[in-house]
This record gives structure tokens, C-alpha cells and sequence, in this order.
């Protein structure tokens, strides 16, 4: 038993392919690791600081609004995003967050970061990341973030746009969202962690500036589409109920449950890939199937989740997200068909 | 030198560390999404090892937190942004293997099977890997077998699980 059990398991494994993405991955991710959350300033810096700290808090005149340039300004930018407009100055630097968008789940915030005149924001500082210090006080779940930078129009300028993606995790799945709350945040700098040839780590600060907005009632557009289909569907010959459906500027939200889907981890077995399963094709009025985009933050279908049906008190559920890059113009959207079933997205019946 | 580090370490432990996440949650997407969290932790936290063993057993240990961490979620969460047809090279079901029955057992069983009969520790090293007892390592242990054994009567398995 021991040969066959070490056999068969040794018959899994990355492929070349995927052990290479692999590396980019982790690559990626390291040179762009998060840094903690705390204030992270070189002594001379912080020095620096000290000494001279001054804070204004303000309206400022912005450029485009981050999103706009981050997302283009079409139809979806101007039906879901709110601008914001609020900047906070310390020692000569300005963060401004410019405009916000999202759905329930998730929600992007858009930075602009002028330096003083004369300092150059050119390619490092692209590939660095604001520190974040965030909090929804009255929320009752847990986020994952990441952070984005636009297409720099200007890398010769003192400006440059930052985008903060948040995905909310609510305790109950599908209970609350983040429109409307209260939103606490400070950014403590902008830099990033250098790892060194002999593995040591460096942190690289290239602003030790800190600017607290304080708390900000976070509110955008409301345009998505909830619906509970309660339709039958099957997904690899297991049949399934489409229970909920959303549909939003920020992507497709579905969720599958059913008996049948119990442990599905088990009888799918080495295909355990199960919220890759579920054929979710998204249509405009013109009939355009609209692709979605793999490198939105949180990866292919990311945000997604199950809870396998293990639990024997808790009914079996798949729920998939699928982001499209962009935030989607609701106007146009005409239908979306799950695992072969069509629901049209402006009346009529399935 | 960043993906140098990087390719060092999924060569030495990206197939151990899938092995370990499929052994705990039986899904491909999981057990990459265990790989690639462990495999950046090292990479944000160089270690250095008197030897290889030491190192693994580090490795190993990490990879069954990252698993713990995953698992008090009911809803785990996908974070990783890889072709996942591209990724993983699976076995194939088959009927009369024993991958897919020892995944068929509870965790706490499945786990010290693959500590024992794939990573070979033995009782103490399991117990301490997992934080658990030898005494509760070796019961797990037995009645894995048992119900392993149970589960085999009447194959050729059932004479060969070992002792």
C-alpha cells in the first residue's frame, strides 16, 4: 500500500508550464510584497519628519480622476463611479483619492499622488505600492486588497495614479456590502521590499510621508442587478440550483447550491477545480460575447469560494465570481447564460 | 535574483507542498493556492538550514499552518492568478486506487498518512509537526488503517497495508 499510495500521489505535479507560471507568480509577488502595516521610514526620514511635519486636509484640483484613467471613461465609468475629490497634504506632498466605484464586494478607490514641483514620479515609483491603513468600523468581515497603478501619461511629471482594490468578505456570504459605510484610512508612505542577492530584505521608502483622511463615508452608484433565478442548471452531469444571481459594473457574481453537490470535492476528485466549472458567459444587446479579463486583481475568478458541502450542517454552495477588467456599462448588458441556462438581464423570463 | 530564488525553491518543494494541499483539501486549486502562499512566505523570509531534512520538516511545517489557516474558513478563497489548465499535471481517477480511498478519509486520518507513508516520519516527528501528541498521532495512525483496511477488504490492498 505504501508503494502504490507514494505512487499515485507522486503522479501529481506542477507541469513545466505551470511551474513557470508559478515562479513568475511568486516572483511578482515578492518584489511587490506587501509591507506591514505599520509606518515603515528610514531613521533619516523619519527625522526629517519630525521635525518639519505639517498637514493640511483640503479640496484639491485634480487631472482625470484616477479610475477614469485606470478603467477609460466610458459609459460604465460615468453610470457606477462617484468622484471624491478629497486630498490630504503632508510636507509638500498631496495624496488625493479622486473617485471610488464598486458593488457589493468589492470596491476601488483611486489615488493621485503629486509631489513637489521638480520631483520626478517615474518607474519605481509605478512599480511601489502606497502603505495602507484601512478599517470599516461598522463591517462584520474580512478584506483582501491590492494595489494598482495606471498607465503613467507622464512619467517625466510630479504626478501619478494609484488604484486600491478591496474585496470585502462578509461572515455570511451575501449579507452586506460595503456601499454607504464609513471607511477609516490612512496611507503611512509609498515604497516597496527589495530582496538582496544574499537574501536579506530592504526596505526601499521612497516617500516616508503619512496622510490620514480620517474617516470617509465611502458611497458609489448602486447599479447592480440582483436576482434568485432558483433555476435548475448542471454543471459536469451534477445537477445544481441557481440560487443567486448578481450582476454589477464590477463583474458577475453566481451562486450554485444543491444536494448533489455534497462533497463535491471527492467525486470530482483530481478535477477538484470546481468554481472553474460553472460556464458563465456574459452578453451585450448586440450580441457580444464579453471576455473576461484574467489579470483583474484577484486573479482568474478570484473572490470566488465553496464550502464543499463537508460541513454536514451547512447546504452545499459554489460561488463564482468572473471580473471583466473594466467596470461594464449595465445599459448595455443584455443577458448571461449559466452553464447553458439564459437569464435575460432587463425583464423577460428565463 | 528574486526568480532565481523562486525557481529554486518550486523546483525543491512545489510538488511536496501540492501533494500536502491536495492531501488536505483534495481540490487542485487549493492545494496550488497552499503551494504558493508557502513558497512566497520562504521567499519573504529567508531561512538558512545545518541541512536539507531540517529544512523540509521547516517547510513541511509551514505548509500544514498555511493548510490550518485555509481550513478555519469554511469558505476558502482563491488568490492566485495562474492558468490552472496549464498548472497541475493530476492523476487520473481510478477505480481501484488507493489515492482517491485514503482521500475519502477524515482529515486528521488522511494527514498522518501522508506524513507517514509518504514524508516516512515517524510518530514523534508526525505529532510534532502537527502540534498534536505522539499518543493521538498513533491512534490516528491505527484507525487510519483500520478504516483504510475496512475500506479495501476483499482487494489486494487489504494485505498490504503495512504495519
Amino acid at each position: 500500500m505504501r508503494d502504490e499510495y507514494r505512487s499515485e500521489l507522486e503522479r501529481l505535479r506542477w507541469t513545466p508550464e505551470g511551474r513557470a507560471a508559478l515562479v513568475r507568480s511568486l516572483t511578482a509577488g515578492a518584489g511587490r510584497q506587501r509591507r506591514a502595516r505599520r509606518p515603515l521610514r528610514t531613521a533619516a526620514l523619519f527625522a526629517a519628519a519630525a521635525c518639519a511635519l505639517t498637514l493640511s486636509v483640503g479640496a484639491a484640483v485634480v487631472r482625470l480622476p484616477v479610475l477614469e484613467q485606470y478603467f477609460g471613461g466610458g459609459a460604465g465609468y460615468r453610470q457606477s463611479s462617484a468622484l471624491v475629490g478629497k486630498a490630504v497634504t503632508a510636507n509638500g506632498w498631496t495624496m488625493t483619492l479622486t473617485d471610488c466605484a464598486g458593488d457589493d464586494r468589492y470596491l476601488c478607490l483611486g489615488f493621485e499622488l503629486e509631489a513637489p514641483e521638480g520631483t520626478v514620479l517615474g518607474p519605481d515609483w509605478a512599480a511601489a505600492d502606497p502603505d495602507e491603513d484601512f478599517d470599516f468600523p461598522d463591517s462584520r468581515g474580512g478584506y483582501a486588497w491590492q494595489w494598482r497603478c495606471p498607465e503613467d501619461p507622464d512619467p517625466t511629471d510630479n504626478r501619478l495614479g494609484y488604484v486600491l482594490w478591496i474585496e470585502y468578505m462578509p461572515r455570511e456570504p451575501g449579507t452586506d456590502g460595503l456601499n454607504g459605510r464609513d471607511m477609516t484610512l490612512r496611507i503611512d508612505g509609498v515604497g516597496y521590499i527589495r530582496i538582496l542577492p544574499d537574501g536579506t530584505r530592504e526596505d526601499v521608502v521612497l516617500c516616508g510621508e503619512t496622510w490620514d483622511f480620517g474617516t470617509l463615508a465611502v458611497a458609489y452608484p448602486d447599479r447592480t442587478l440582483r436576482l434568485e433565478p432558483r433555476l435548475p442548471v448542471t454543471i459536469r452531469e451534477v445537477p445544481a440550483r441557481l440560487t443567486r444571481l448578481e450582476v454589477s459594473p464590477v463583474g458577475v457574481n453566481v451562486w450554485l447550491e444543491g444536494e448533489a453537490l455534497r462533497n463535491h470535492h471527492a467525486f470530482w476528485g483530481n478535477y477538484g477545480l470546481c468554481i472553474d466549472l460553472p460556464e458563465i458567459a456574459l452578453y451585450d444587446r448586440d450580441g457580444n460575447l464579453l471576455e473576461p479579463d484574467p489579470y483583474t486583481p484577484f486573479g482568474i475568478r478570484g473572490g470566488s469560494g465553496c464550502n464543499a458541502g463537508e460541513d454536514p450542517d451547512s447546504p452545499p454552495c459554489i460561488h463564482v465570481n468572473q471580473s471583466y477588467g473594466y467596470l461594464l456599462d449595465m445599459d448595455s448588458l443584455d443577458r448571461v447564460e449559466i452553464c447553458g441556462v439564459s437569464i435575460p438581464l432587463h425583464g423577460g423570463e428565463a | 535574483m528574486d526568480a532565481e530564488r523562486a525557481e529554486a525553491l518550486a523546483e525543491r518543494y512545489g510538488d511536496t507542498l501540492l501533494r500536502l494541499g491536495y492531501t488536505w483539501f483534495s481540490s487542485l486549486a487549493d492545494a496550488q493556492d497552499v503551494c504558493q502562499t508557502v513558497l512566497l512566505k520562504l521567499l519573504e523570509s529567508p531561512r538558512t538550514f545545518p541541512d536539507r531534512d531540517q529544512e523540509r520538516a521547516w517547510v513541511l511545517r509551514v505548509g500544514i499552518n498555511v493548510c490550518k489557516n485555509l481550513r478555519r474558513s469554511a469558505w476558502r478563497r482563491r488568490t492566485v492568478a495562474l492558468d490552472e489548465g496549464l498548472a497541475v499535471q493530476a492523476p487520473q481517477p481510478e477505480e481501484d486506487g488507493i489515492l482517491p480511498l485514503v482521500q475519502q478519509l477524515p482529515l486528521k486520518y488522511r494527514r498522518v498518512i501522508y506524513l507517514r507513508y509518504y514524508e516516512e516520519y515517524g510518530v514523534g516527528e508526525i505529532a510534532r509537526l502537527l502540534g498534536i501528541s505522539p499518543a493521538l498521532a498513533s491512534t490516528h495512525l491505527a484507525r487510519a488503517r483500520a478504516r483504510l483496511k475496512q475500506m479495501l477488504e476483499g482487494s489486494d490492498y487489504e494485505r498490504r497495508i503495512p504495519e
